[in-house]
């Protein structure tokens, strides 16, 4: 008798009660609480900001002994060599373009055709969506060093080795299951009764998916963009092996290129690698709660 | 935070619809996903049978297709050879190092950013930072970084007097794994600590609140309440972490190449070697399909951690 009534009104107190309300302390005091904040700060901003420090030393001040932290003359002239010296500059320009055509056609991609993709799984519910989850999971996690070797051999044998088309389509292959996937869990948050309500109004499955599901699902769309953007403009293992003459070349083998060689002009490094940071950081800086949101979904890539 | 288990609902309602339905259902379903499942089913298959294909052979990278068939010959031999078992053993403390260090840190980094203080609201806007450069950004830096008396590791070190002198932490067959390995705790234990704060922030603070009028201390509010209650995350970002780092190539590849005398050399460096150094095909996907077996016992695990096996047994 008295549940019934205590019940009642506690329920709807539980629904306003924000989650993110300030939390009994557990651990550590407020100072102690401002003491690691700065020194975690520290250990995640020092390389950061020391390589935004390098890129403004002229070549003789990076070899400078003892290490000086804070360049004596500062100085662009890394940057004016990397990307508007004659050839040089022109090469890197190129990098930069096709890094950017790649991300950006691959994330296009993967996000519309991951959203259909996830779309129809979330709604079919039949026994067998368990296992095509399952195996476009073991697919995201097999991307990587373990199948560089196939996809060298496949795209010889398509004939689109050392093509950015080619090198598209692999990774498109790799990010589709991580799109589906996100766009699976985000589907299934979408309540059916709108789609209900359209079906009832006389729309057709097609009309029901473009008018009323996309809509709605702009903010899977956009995690699942941005997130391929990222992972897609730092890719490594395939962008080493895919892609042969230097025409092709993304901004990951140039600037491996550039510290692997016998001299490194490490201003220089620093100077290409602030300017292809740009880009991760500004989404960051921009959509930074799309982020947690997909990495919260379990979608998760490295 | 993976809910991968179907919905039933949806399925019951909408098998309701009309006759007449039915077909266009059925035909924007095949659209939806024939055509990428099949892309992946095609480029996976493919791949695993050429994998298992070239062990077979013993070829050359520029003859791929060709070479005779030794049986097990290659296999043997590549399992066998001294480079591989290095691999094997360095990809082990590789792995396993990481993710523990990984967790250790990022667990308690977790419990700190869940709560809401303006120190930490800061913080938590920069712990994304190491996870969103390219890697190979990464690897640079910290290459330079790491390097004997001009990075700042270093000179750091020194300033502190922890060191005497500048240690080549990468050019050290006795430290080059550790250094790299401490790379990838950079890059990915602040990724860590954001998922598991937000998943603390999760608990209902009722609880919590409960056991501090019981007089829980904050640290047995800590290790008996948090730390249970999240344990579920905890082990699905582990199992992640494993395969992140299992798959991570470039920071081993562009930091020190596998060197000093194989000292970091891990299975996708000794891929890439095999494969793209000595052109021995046949001997990189041997060491592949090595790595794809731990891939997949991974996968097993990460499957069993989500709960995604169970829900389709419930499911019926």
């Amino acid at each position: 008798m008295a549940t019934s009534t205590n019940t009642a009104p506690r329920r709807p107190a539980r629904i306003v009660s924000p989650v993110r309300r300030r939390r009994a302390g557990a651990g550590v005091s407020r100072l102690g609480e401002t003491l690691l904040c700065l020194a975690i700060l520290g250990c995640v901003l020092l390389p950061v900001v020391w390589l935004l420090l390098l890129s403004v030393k002229p070549l003789g001040e990076t070899y400078a002994l003892p290490v000086q932290w804070w360049p004596q003359a500062p100085t662009f002239e890394a940057y004016r060599q990397v990307w508007f010296s004659e050839g040089v500059g022109a090469q890197w320009l190129r990098f930069l373009l096709n890094t950017s055509i790649v991300a950006v056609v691959v994330s296009v991609l993967t996000s519309g055709i991951g959203m259909y993709m996830g779309y129809v799984l979330a709604r079919v519910a039949k026994r067998w969506v368990v296992g095509v989850l399952m195996l476009i999971i073991v697919v995201q996690l097999l991307e990587g060093p373990a199948l560089v070797v196939p996809i060298y051999v496949l795209t010889h044998a398509i004939g689109l080795h050392d093509t950015l088309i080619g090198y598209m389509l692999a990774l498109l292959v790799f990010m589709l299951p991580f799109g589906t996937l996100i766009n699976y869990n985000y589907a299934r948050t979408v309540p059916l009764e709108l789609e209900e309500a359209g079906r009832i109004d006389g729309a057709n499955r097609w009309q029901i998916f473009a008018r009323i599901f996309v809509p709605l699902s702009r903010p899977g769309l956009i995690t699942t963009g941005l997130m391929t953007f990222l992972l897609t403009w730092g890719e490594y293992p395939l962008s080493l092996i895919l892609l042969e003459s230097s025409s092709n070349h993304t901004v990951a083998r140039g600037l491996y290129d550039l510290i692997s060689g016998l001299n490194v002009y490490w201003n220089q490094m620093a100077a290409a690698a602030v300017i292809v940071s740009i880009p991760v950081l500004a989404v960051l800086i921009l959509a930074q709660r799309y982020l947690v949101r997909g990495l919260m979904s379990g979608a998760s890539k490295g | 935070m993976t809910q991968l288990e179907t919905r039933s609902s949806p399925a019951t309602r909408q098998d309701s619809g009309g006759g007449h339905r039915r077909g266009g259902e059925w035909l924007f379903h095949a659209i939806g996903l024939l055509p990428g499942l099949l892309l992946i089913v095609a480029v996976v298959v493919f791949s695993l049978y050429f994998l298992v294909d070239l062990s077979l052979r013993d070829t050359t990278t520029y003859d791929m297709f060709g070479g005779e068939h030794v049986g097990l010959a290659t296999i043997e031999d590549t399992l066998t050879s001294d480079a591989t078992l290095t691999a094997l053993k360095n990809s082990v403390i590789w792995i396993g190092g990481s993710v523990a260090l990984i967790m250790l840190l990022g667990v308690p980094l977790g419990n700190l950013l869940s709560r809401e203080t303006l120190p930490v609201r800061i913080t938590r806007a920069f712990m994304l930072v190491p996870w969103v450069l390219p890697g190979i950004v990464v690897a640079a830096v910290w290459r330079w970084g790491l390097s004997s008396d001009t990075g700042f590791i270093n000179d750091a070190l020194v300033r502190v007097g922890l060191l005497d002198q500048g240690h080549p932490w990468l050019g050290d067959p006795e430290t080059a794994l550790w250094a790299v390995m401490a790379v990838m705790v950079w890059r990915l234990f602040t990724l860590v600590g954001l998922v598991i704060g937000a998943a603390i922030q999760t608990i209902d603070t009722a609880v919590e609140e409960a056991a501090a009028v019981d007089g829980a201390s904050r640290w047995q509010l800590f290790f008996r309440i948090r730390i249970p209650m999240v344990s579920q995350h905890i082990l699905t970002m582990a199992l992640l972490t494993a395969i992140w780092v299992a798959n991570n190539l470039v920071f081993v590849h562009a930091m020190t190449g596998g060197g000093p005398v194989d000292s970091t050399l891990i299975l996708p460096v000794h891929i890439m070697e095999l494969g793209f150094t000595d052109f021995d095909l046949s001997a990189a996907a041997v060491v592949s399909l090595v790595n794809v077996v731990l891939l997949l016992v991974f996968a097993s695990l990460y499957f069993r951690a989500s709960g995604l096996l169970r829900s389709g047994k419930g499911q019926n």
